[in-house]
């Protein structure tokens, strides 16, 4: 081992790995171009998507304050090397005079010279750009400016970059959405045995609505109680379900619950032996929060396309969108009404052929759900029958006029 | 203890089906106030089919609404025809029955009989948290051993000590009893819970004591 003198005055040693022991590595400034590929000269950017639940190309759908929010630099990769890994920074302030927060990438971006060419395309891949959770301060009512601050070689150095540097992204205070989850357990005359939600299927879906409906938060309140029927079920089962949870929202509403809250039941499938269809008790045309709906739950195996633990999430969601003054586009053909002659996408789809519009779910730790795009032609609006669901542009603007009107309609007069 | 709140509306939730004619009404729930909707909805005339008739003890007719019909949604295919009412009422002085009519027939008829108050049979027979038998998480209360009228029912509400919400457990019950499991308030160390006798159109709480969830 050698010492030397560096200008500071404190000596440094400089280690020479022994060849006995190749884990020990010289300290480096600099990560060797050997391991981070050949850096590119300049990159470009080709656009910056600020997204929440659904977004269109132009972002033309409405970004709710206060809501969990993802921004996606489109970076073009048919001139780089496939296999250089880029990273970078935003730099984000409501005015260009304001200060500024930095926001990191969410890992890094793989390049992929192979890559499909179209943005259209490479945006159902949520891989395919440099990602960025907005930090909870930064999508505060009013506009956010977001510049790309600096792009990187992950360890290496930073690259240039041209290109759309900046957009303004607008958000909008939005009214939370508040729900009663009611699980009504239930006995089975034919076994003997007691049925009610697990912990699961409440929070599947409790976490389904705070990642897809037009809301920043969701106040959620659950509980289990005896329900008013009993299994085997026949076709009055959803009513009496509905009936009792209406009751139940009355008594709770007259000793001080906000006149706001929706009330929802969950009942258990039995693992499939007992499936109570599900129910909204009505589609208003205007305001009306004391709808209330039930939801079967149970786990899916393959129910709708979903191979999840619950499906409890779409299917309440579903229904809990009628008791919004949602109806059914009418997918598939013949499985169901199609009653909502507004409904703007094909096949039920979160977007038609040009692909403008793309899913994204953030994705939730605590179940383990990734963060995700969900290609607008192979998802299906929840208020269809079809499968792989998630919300559509237009769904996510009506539920969100909806609960705008019922916050203003309904707020419990002060004392 | 007993309370007796000023009662000014009902809360009616009735069931019928257009097509068959058939339905009857769930519950009555007297209320301090509206706890529908409808008063702002904007919602359409009620059908006029179906009518909430309002009569005295003489069964004579002083008042009556068209209530919206909820028809329920994800039907199979055909037009919807059942439908939910959750119709608040007006209390008048003399109102004795509800009944609900249906192309001028009467389908269910509410009429609740005199009853005088329980509070001395439920305090003598009632039990205020037991756990039961085997399962010490489900905790018994109150008591079977009451005399049952027709029209009236029991509610039995609970308020944690982590909360400010009165939650309803049971409801239109014809006799106060119930189970109170405690796993359905995490972080609470205590419970009120209250008794409430629905009869007819007035409420009274029977009984409401704090029992200890640990």
């Amino acid at each position: 081992m050698t010492s030397k003198r560096n200008k500071s005055g404190m000596a440094r040693a400089q280690i020479q790995p022994p060849e006995s022991n190749p884990y020990v590595a010289p300290s480096r400034r600099r990560v060797d171009s050997e391991l981070t590929g050949p850096a590119p000269s300049q990159v470009a950017i080709q656009a910056i998507e600020v997204c929440q639940a659904i977004q269109s190309i132009d972002g033309s759908v409405t970004l709710v304050a206060d809501k969990a929010t993802l921004v996606r630099v489109h970076i073009d990769q048919s001139s780089l090397a496939s296999g250089v890994r880029l990273t970078g920074e935003l730099k984000v302030r409501t005015s260009i005079g304001a200060p500024a927060t930095y926001v990191p990438a969410l890992g890094d971006l793989t390049v992929d010279s192979q890559a499909p060419s179209t943005r259209l395309d490479q945006r159902n891949a949520i891989q395919s750009s440099l990602n960025f959770r907005l930090p909870s301060g930064a999508t505060k009512t009013g506009e956010l400016l977001v510049e790309v601050n600096r792009i990187w070689l992950a360890g290496g150095d930073d690259v240039k970059f041209t290109g759309t540097k900046e957009v303004s992204a607008t958000f909008v205070s939005a009214p939370p959405l508040r729900l009663r989850c009611i699980g009504l357990r239930y006995r089975d005359n034919s076994t003997g045995q007691t049925h009610a939600p697990d912990a699961v299927h409440f929070a599947y879906l409790r976490s389904f609505l705070e990642r897809a409906y037009p809301v920043p938060s969701v106040e959620w309140t659950q509980i289990v109680v005896d329900a008013d029927f009993t299994a085997p079920f026949n076709d009055q089962t959803v009513l009496k379900a509905n009936a009792q949870i209406a009751a139940i929202r009355s008594s709770e509403v007259n000793n001080g619950m906000d006149p706001r809250t929706h009330y929802l039941a969950l009942v258990d499938d039995a693992r499939g032996k007992n499936f109570m269809r599900g129910r909204a008790m009505g589609i208003p045309a205007a305001a009306a929060p004391d709808t209330v709906a039930s939801s079967p739950c149970g786990v899916p195996n393959g129910f709708a396309g979903d191979n999840d633990l619950s499906y409890s999430d779409w299917y309440g969601a579903h229904e809990l969108g009628h008791t919004f003054g949602r109806y059914h586009p009418g997918f598939p053909p013949g499985a169901q009404d199609a009653s909502d002659k507004d409904f703007p996408y094909q096949n039920g789809q979160l977007s038609n052929a040009d692909q403008k519009f793309v899913g994204y779910d953030l994705g939730d730790s605590t179940l383990g759900i990734p963060l995700q795009a969900l290609s607008g032609t192979h998802h299906h609006d929840l208020m269809t029958y079809a499968e792989r669901q998630w919300i559509c542009a237009h769904t996510f603007e009506a539920i969100r006029s909806r609960l705008i009107e019922e916050d203003q309609q309904f707020a419990p007069s002060i004392a | 203890m007993v309370e007796a709140p000023t009662n000014a509306y009902a809360h009616v939730i009735a069931n019928i089906d257009v097509s068959s004619g058939q339905g009857g009404i769930d519950y009555v729930l007297p209320s301090r106030k509206r706890t529908g909707s409808d008063r702002l909805a904007g919602a359409a005339p009620g059908d006029p089919q179906v009518r909430l008739v309002l009569k005295d003890a003489a069964g004579k007719e002083i008042g009556g609404v068209h209530p919206e019909l909820r028809f329920e949604a994800c039907d199979d295919g055909e037009k919807p025809h059942r439908a939910l009412i959750q119709q608040d009422v007006e209390l008048s002085e003399g109102l004795a029955q509800v009944d609900l009519e249906f192309d001028g027939k009467t389908v269910d008829t509410f009429r609740p009989e005199q009853a005088g108050p329980i509070d001395e049979q439920f305090r003598e027979t009632a039990s205020w948290g037991l756990p039961l038998p085997g399962d010490p998480d489900k905790l018994a209360l109150g008591t079977g051993k009451v005399t049952t009228h027709s029209g009236v029912s029991y509610m039995v509400q609970a308020k944690p000590d982590n909360s400010d919400q009165w939650q309803t457990l049971s409801i239109g019950k014809s006799t106060p009893e119930f189970v109170v499991d405690k796993n359905q308030f995490p972080g609470a160390s205590s419970l009120d819970v209250r008794v409430t006798q629905n009869a007819g159109f007035e409420s009274r709480t029977v009984d409401e004591r704090t029992i200890k969830l640990e």
